[in-house]
């Protein structure tokens, strides 16, 4: 007995697909379509435009580029950076910020309490006062030597330097100068140009930022976070993971639409009014 | 009175919290003070001793990390040489003095303390264990320091910087001696 193969034709699929309770079905499938897709379009874009400059990230050098924006950082949990007490020496900078003493931006040594003074008076070495401390640097940031309170003629108040070059420090009980290795302390009254605090020029502060931020937040690892989700925290990778469910429901929804419409005029459904009457 | 009394109590208790050594930087004993009592009420003037070369590969190998400054000064007298020297406990610098005779630990004094626990190094039933304590050939001292439960970082930094103490004052001893 022969089997007898319907095979519908063109005509008769479109009427069954014609049929009041199919056009309802595709046509609320095509307006949910629409509604996720445009929901989840800037999800698409950020994922593109994102994916693709990770993809790039070493040759555009976003692994060496640091985010600086401080609402960024604040975000991702960096500490705000102090601003530095900074004095001018010569050509140097000797600055105090985050309990750090910095020669420009290198760092010479931890203190928590702030220098009142900097100066360069015994050749190329700074001497950088605190009340109960005298700290020689030497120029490349190496800490020379650290003079507690039993080395010093009293608790340091100001350190300056004459027109002769010679250090002094004012304590309570006078003003002292001291040989070049600071051995013996001598009463001292002269002319003293007093070092003062200045404000750090914007490049060294950032320098500074950076050198106590470590390497600090880079562009790369931004972009890898806006990637998966994670800069909003823990939820966020669960986010994209549930936009990529729906990235999954708009592909089948899109090609089951294209399947059972393909060869016919698209239907673009109005939000009011017959349909029918548009076709 | 009951109220009066209470409030004494409480202010005894803050002045008590305040002084505590667990908050902030206690000094136990000045540095110009232990130099005064190491040396009598005139301390000799101080000498610098610069940590380069094998010195200071030997007090890097001593502190397990940098040496930091590069001159440490001292002061000495009668074949005694005295120190104040600074090494981290757990996360602050623990200010040590400590007096060389001829070799060996005369003594050691916890002058200011930082960290939140261990202040018990302070104490003279730890303090004089180091007393005579000289370096053997691997310079490690000759005798075991017991420790304190709950202050082993600090017993730790105390031993290194009678180690280095020792390592220095020989430095000290053979350059006199070479002259």
């Amino acid at each position: 007995m022969n089997d007898v193969h319907f095979t519908p034709t063109k005509e008769q699929k479109n009427a069954r697909l014609d049929t009041p309770g199919s056009r309802n079905g595709m046509l609320g499938l095509i307006v949910w379509h629409r509604r996720l897709g445009l929901v989840t379009a800037v999800i698409v874009l950020l994922l593109a435009v994102t994916g693709v400059l990770l993809n790039h990230a070493n040759r555009f050098g976003l692994d060496q580029v640091q985010v600086t924006a401080n609402w960024l950082l604040r975000w991702y949990g960096f500490p705000p950076v102090e601003k530095p007490l900074s004095y001018r020496v010569g050509d140097y900078w000797v600055s105090w910020t985050g309990s750090r003493l910095y020669l420009e931006d290198k760092p010479v040594m931890r203190t928590n309490t702030a220098p009142v003074g900097a100066v360069a008076a015994t050749g190329e070495m700074l001497s950088v006062a605190f009340p109960d401390m005298l700290v020689v640097v030497g120029p490349n940031s190496d800490l020379v030597e650290r003079m507690g309170a039993e080395s010093l003629p009293g608790k340091l108040e100001r350190i300056g330097i004459t027109d002769r070059g010679m250090l002094v420090v004012a304590t309570a009980q006078g003003f002292f100068t001291a040989d070049a290795n600071f051995i013996a302390w001598q009463p001292a009254s002269m002319q003293v140009k007093w070092s003062r605090s200045e404000e750090a020029p914007p490049a060294l502060f950032e320098r500074l930022s950076t050198a106590q931020r470590g390497r600090g937040l880079s562009v790369e690892r931004l972009l890898q976070d806006l990637h998966s989700g994670r800069i909003v925290g823990s939820w966020g990778p669960w986010f994209m993971d549930a936009a990529a469910v729906v990235f999954v429901i708009l592909a089948i929804t899109g090609i089951n639409y294209w399947w059972t419409r393909r060869g016919r005029m698209p239907v673009f459904p109005k939000p009011n009014g017959d349909r029918r009457k548009d076709e | 009175m009951d109220s009066m009394g209470s409030k004494m109590q409480l202010a005894a208790l803050a002045l008590a919290i305040v002084s505590s050594p667990g908050l902030g930087a206690e000094v136990y004993l000045a540095p110009e003070k232990f130099l005064a009592e190491s040396f009598g009420a005139s301390p000799p003037k101080p000498s610098i001793l610069w940590i380069a070369g094998d010195t200071r590969d030997a007090v890097e190998r001593i502190l397990g990390h940098s040496a930091g400054a590069l001159r440490v000064r001292y002061w000495s007298q009668e074949g005694r040489t005295a120190w104040i020297l600074e090494e981290t406990g757990k996360t602050e610098p623990i200010t040590t003095g400590i007096v060389v005779d001829r070799g060996a630990i005369a003594r050691i004094s916890v002058l200011v303390y930082r960290e939140s626990r261990g202040w018990e190094v302070r104490y003279p039933f730890f303090t004089d264990q180091f007393k005579g304590a000289t370096l053997n050939a691997m310079r490690e001292l000759d005798r075991n320091i017991d420790g304190i439960s709950g202050a082993t970082l600090s017993v730790r930094a105390l031993t290194r910087l009678a180690r280095v103490a020792l390592l220095l004052d020989a430095k000290v001893r053979e350059a006199k001696s070479s002259r």
